[in-house]
């Protein structure tokens, strides 16, 4: 009975991590000493067995829900795409451009600090894309 | 050795913003700005932005945001006297413990400022110049 609820508790676990950790952001600030705008776009999810998409951050321009269970939105062409939508809304044209991307392939047994001895099972990819609008 | 533990757990917890510049060769600047969420969404402690490089911590508000870091990386730029800033660029670094429970969220800002004897060679279109302080 308590290996059950064991069980129970982290696959309860499991879910919440990997609804509440893939996430879509796009954060804007001006910069007041140039009249630019800097902006920085990022999204991540889940994966299992490196390329099968569990739950990632939703980057439709018009999301229903903030996230998105087996669809792949953790790529550069998305996260690109919102960013230069957003620079062709307000007419602005892009700068300093530049990439940042983390994967994690050794996913943590949950309540532990040891991570599952099975590389690739579970990973984690975040893409980030920050830049300057002129 | 209670006042110790929870001395040391409030070190521990709390964030940090700092605020680095590296003047050799060319003047870079750093900002970094970080703080600890509570089922990641409740912020617990964050590093302030209006006192960088300083043990000074924001309880329970959200100060680890793009917009901070920009208002930090302004003031340097007044602060050094660069003419003009170029290479911008901002990443965040998550870090988890015990799955959600706890998360550390980091927010980094990069630049490269330049002064006076930078524009000789540098192209006008790469660089944002310094509006003057009215604006």
């Amino acid at each position: 009975m308590n290996c059950r609820k064991t069980i129970l508790a982290i696959a309860t676990a499991l879910s919440a991590t990997i609804c509440l950790t893939g996430c879509f952001t796009l954060d804007t600030a001006d910069i007041h000493t140039t009249g630019d705008e800097h902006i920085c776009v990022g999204n991540s999810g889940w994966y299992l067995f490196h390329f099968i998409p569990l739950a990632c951050g939703n980057a439709s321009e018009d999301p229903l829900m903030p996230w998105v269970f087996f669809r792949n939105d953790v790529t550069m062409d998305k996260i690109q795409h919102r960013f230069m939508d957003y620079a062709n809304f307000y007419g602005k044209k892009p700068r300093d451009m530049s990439y940042y991307t983390q994967e994690s392939v050794l996913f943590e047994i949950p309540g532990t600090d040891f991570p599952i001895p099975l590389p690739y099972l579970l990973t984690y990819k975040e893409i980030q894309l920050s830049g300057v609008m002129k | 050795m209670k006042w110790a533990a929870l001395t040391l757990a409030c070190a521990l917890l709390s964030g940090c913003a700092t605020v680095t510049v590296s003047r050799d060769g060319a003047t870079m600047v750093n900002i970094e700005n970080s703080g600890w969420y509570l089922l990641n969404f409740i912020p617990l402690a964050s590093g302030n932005p209006a006192r960088p490089n300083s043990c000074t911590t924001r309880i329970f508000s959200k100060t680890v945001t793009l917009e901070n870091n920009v208002k930090m990386l302004d003031k340097v730029i007044r602060d050094e006297g660069a003419v003009a800033v170029r290479d911008i660029n901002s990443f965040t670094v998550d870090e988890h413990v015990l799955l959600i429970l706890l998360k550390r969220h980091a927010y980094h800002t990069s630049a490269q400022l330049l002064m006076k004897e930078d524009m000789e060679d540098t192209k006008a279109e790469c660089i944002s110049p310094i509006l003057p302080i009215e604006f």
